[in-house]
């Protein structure tokens, strides 16, 4: 067996087991699920939903302190077993069936960051009392599920001389994310998202392996920054599928976090229903700057570029500019460098972040800004762009329209990502 | 989607299909295409071609009527997979599992994995025969046809895959050059196709439910409902994805009725017997020249190495996902060593039982085409109840008529099925009882 202690069991040595009345010693029914509380800090065994059989039989709520004993595989005795049927089955605030909700379901394993199937789950036993500890993973748990353990385990013990490896994942990695009836009540009962503290990559990375009724649930647990973060991170064609199933006002408050250069190619490829929907819920400014970025060409540098970005005037002292740069640094796309502007707003220099922080604090700007900043025009090719970041090694470049006023600035990662994409379609055959 | 080359061209052109909307439905339609038709061309495999050659060969005209109900049944079983795809995101064999458990899960992929492996044996014993035609030898022509597919799949990229299948799936229609040159008598088919002839004897029985069979196979449901879901598909375009299937589903139609009338019009004319489909590409010889019989065998080496591909790769595919391994085609070796475990050993034992000599083919034949009518009704029966729950579907269930023609099909294929399963015993009842 395996290296745990014998006080360990599995849930489907219990479910399907005949229930016993103590009183009459009759049997009343089987046992067809599990309920759980979710107070604690593994989830404990709270009652058992037993059922007469049959095609939809008559099920009944069992409480788990009426149980007198649990032999595994076997039988479960317990006082008012007969009685039970004549209540509906009702489950407690805090509580959920686990057979339903995790057996044969995905959960997000937090711990390697990916999507797995439960096969079986592994519980804690301590006299009467139960918890569940760990979800099964593992072939072991899939062959226990298929009732043939036994045999494969000693087949392969012979053939291998070792035990068949066991796979489990700690409760406190696990987030169920199944989307049976009353699952919006299972997003509220598992009470702070554990999927906050994964990466917005990996987040990304899970919503893509899952279905779309599981990425709602898993993106109404999140709230707006995480969830957006994890969005901007998908492949464009998945995150316009994810977009048309996402509530409207839902949908805007992630947009509303988004780059926005991401929102524009979103915008772009939504239908136009859902389109104007989400637009009507758009602050008034966000709307004109999506629907004038719409109309630029997807080919030039106006199209992938960030509006939010540092800008200060020639006079500002070095001090002023870090109390901008840190009231700001929440909204702008690069905290690194201030745009340095004339009083027609023309771009006439730059500072980085290292140059603020050394420079004497009431130094005004325009003493130690360089003043040759490399930039693009609105309707420089994207191809051109990304050119210019190899040619000079910047992490962002800023682009101006026709009379030098700086409009929005690309960093490195959207040029070279919309490069790729125009070198990709080229390479293939038109779609 | 790519742009013309000059700026001003291309904003032209957008501006275009903006104005017309005919022009821009055409251009998304273009974009989804795909799913559909590589089914519905996987679907006429080796096995299937030998069946067309062998029905059309034993029954002459007399069997086109069952491409009918075949097309309409296939056509509703592919659009369901497709919308259950878009609706959901999820896979076949995953809704499976999460809504009918572990067991029947278990016993439907041993059930096709068993079923596949010898579908992919028949694809090669199609690339066997097909070959032998020009003159090459099994020995060289299997291992090298099942290297290059093997290659393609673990080395290549699904985009670059998926367009090479769409060139294979144009291929295929030489078999229409074949029928042409057979000089078919035009009236004759066209009376039988609109009066067939019913018979209730077992080998008639057995070659209907072998053509329904094989334009209906269990996988395909499977392969379909993936796709759907690898193209990412919105429920917008659910419309246009309406129009590949169907556009799956004419083509497997065609492609199945010509091969019917090409080895009619020859060889049940002259009554010759075939067994195979390689057999049906040397017959055609005599009848209608080396240039058509030649035609035929390319068209059966395309579609085997095709289906050899799909197949084995499907198989494995969906094996993973019931079972919660990773799997796919854009994954490295060592990401998912299960999926490619599995491709490799099922294309293996394919080329490992072709290779045999004296291979008993007609048995694994047959055997696996009887699996896979087995197979069928279970999994068109999980499919239906699964897309009529709104827990599942939501608002996209399936409407009355679509209810109908599921359940027909499946209990015409449950009946086909038991009929031909206790054929064999009413002898032996009748002398018992009798």
């Amino acid at each position: 067996m395996s290296g745990y202690p014998s006080n360990f069991t599995y849930l489907s040595y219990i479910i399907g087991i005949p229930v016993i009345d103590a009183a009459s010693g009759r049997q009343v029914g089987r046992v067809v699920d599990m309920a759980a509380g979710l107070r604690e800090m593994f989830p404990r065994i709270s009652g058992a939903m037993i059922s007469r059989g049959g095609w939809n039989g008559a099920r009944a709520y069992l409480p788990w302190k009426n149980v007198k004993s649990l032999e595994l595989r076997k039988a479960l005795v317990a006082e008012g077993a007969a009685e039970a049927f004549a209540q509906e089955p009702k489950l407690g605030e805090n509580e959920i069936l686990i057979k339903e909700t995790f057996w044969d379901k995905q959960i997000v394993d937090i711990h390697g960051c990916k999507v797995v199937r439960v096969n079986d789950l592994h519980l804690l036993r301590e006299d009467q009392n139960l918890w569940v500890v760990h979800m099964d993973v593992g072939i072991p748990g899939l062959l226990r599920r298929l009732g043939c353990f036994g045999p494969c385990d000693w087949l392969f013990k012979l053939v291998f001389s070792v035990p068949m490896r066991e796979k489990f994942i700690s409760w406190k990695f696990v987030q169920p994310i199944t989307s049976t009836i009353g699952s919006d009540a299972l997003a509220l009962k598992v009470h702070h998202s554990k999927l906050s503290e994964l990466h917005p990559a990996d987040l990304a990375e899970i919503f893509i392996d899952l279905g779309t009724d599981e990425r709602l649930l898993i993106l109404q647990s999140l709230d707006d920054a995480t969830a957006a973060q994890a969005f901007q991170e998908m492949p464009l064609s998945a995150r316009v599928q994810m977009a048309e199933t996402i509530p409207e006002g839902r949908l805007a408050g992630l947009v509303d976090g988004m780059a926005m250069d991401e929102v524009v190619d979103l915008v772009a490829q939504l239908p136009k229903k859902k389109k104007d929907a989400l637009l009507r819920r758009l602050p008034a400014e966000k709307v004109a700057q999506v629907k004038g970025l719409l109309e630029v060409s997807r080919r030039v540098a106006g199209s992938i570029m960030n509006t939010a970005f540092l800008s200060v005037r020639r006079d500002a002292t070095a001090a002023q500019v870090l109390e901008q740069v840190k009231a700001e640094a929440k909204r702008v796309e690069s905290i690194y460098h201030t745009y340095v502007l004339d009083e027609n707003d023309e771009l006439v220099g730059v500072v980085t972040l290292r140059q603020l922080l050394t420079a004497p604090a009431d130094a005004p700007v325009a003493g130690f800004m360089r003043k040759r900043v490399v930039r693009v025009a609105l309707d420089t090719n994207i191809k051109d762009v990304a050119d210019i970041f190899l040619k000079y090694d910047f992490t962002v470049l800023p682009v101006v329209d026709r009379r030098g006023r700086v409009q929005g600035t690309i960093t490195m990662k959207d040029s070279v990502e919309a490069v790729f994409q125009q070198v990709r379609s080229e390479a293939e055959v038109v779609k | 989607m790519s742009e013309a080359a000059a700026p001003g061209l291309a904003k032209g052109f957008f501006e275009r299909l903006k104005e017309r909307p005919a022009l821009r439905n055409l251009f998304i339609f273009l974009s989804i295409l795909g799913p559909g038709i590589i089914t519905g061309s996987v679907d006429n495999d080796a096995g299937g071609i030998t069946t067309y050659s062998v029905a059309g060969a034993l029954y002459g005209y007399n069997l086109i009527w069952t491409l009918i109900p075949s097309f309409v049944a296939l056509f509703v079983v592919q659009e369901m997979n497709a919308r259950m795809g878009i609706v959901t995101g999820k896979g076949l064999a995953d809704l499976i599992r999460e809504n009918f458990g572990v067991k029947i899960t278990f016993f439907i992929f041993i059930g096709l994995l068993i079923a596949d492996i010898g579908n992919t044996a028949t694809e090669f014993a199609g690339v066997a025969g097909s070959m032998s035609i020009f003159g090459i030898s099994k020995y060289l022509s299997v291992p090298l046809a099942a290297a290059g597919v093997w290659i393609m799949v673990v080395k290549g990229d699904y985009k670059v895959a998926e367009r090479i299948f769409l060139v294979f799936s144009v291929c295929l229609f030489s078999y229409i050059v074949s029928a042409v040159l057979a000089k078919p008598d035009w009236h004759a088919v066209a009376r039988s196709s609109l009066h067939p002839q019913m018979h209730l004897d077992s080998d008639y029985l057995s070659m209907t439910l072998g053509i329904i069979g094989t334009t209906i196979a269990p996988w395909m449901q499977f392969y379909m409902q993936s796709s759907v879901i690898e193209k990412r598909l919105k429920i917008e375009e659910y419309r246009y994805v309406i129009w590949d299937v169907l556009l799956g589903c004419v083509a497997t139609v065609v492609v199945a009725f010509f091969i019917i009338v090409a080895c009619a019009a020859t060889l049940h004319v002259n009554g010759v017997k075939i067994n195979e489909a390689a057999d049906a590409a040397m017959s055609l010889k005599p009848f209608a020249g080396p240039f058509a019989s030649e035609l035929f065998a390319f068209g059966l080496f395309v579609a085997s190495v095709f289906s050899a591909t799909i197949l084995p790769l499907a198989t494995a595919f969906y094996v993973c996902e019931a079972f919660g391994f990773e799997a796919g085609i854009n994954k490295k070796i060592h990401e998912a060593p299960q999926f490619y475990a599995l491709f490799t050993f099922i294309m293996a034992v394919a080329v490992g039982i072709i290779l045999l000599p004296h291979a008993p083919l007609i048995a694994i034949t047959i055997w696996t085409q009887v699996l896979n009518a087995m197979l069928l009704p279970v999994v068109l029966i999980s499919m239906i109840l699964m897309v009529n729950s709104p827990k599942i579907m939501g608002e996209h269930v399936n409407n009355r008529f679509q209810n109908w023609v599921g359940w027909i099909t499946t209990v015409i294929l449950l009946g086909l099925t038991v009929m031909l399963l206790i054929q064999p015993a009413l002898p032996i009842l009748k002398k018992l009882f009798g």
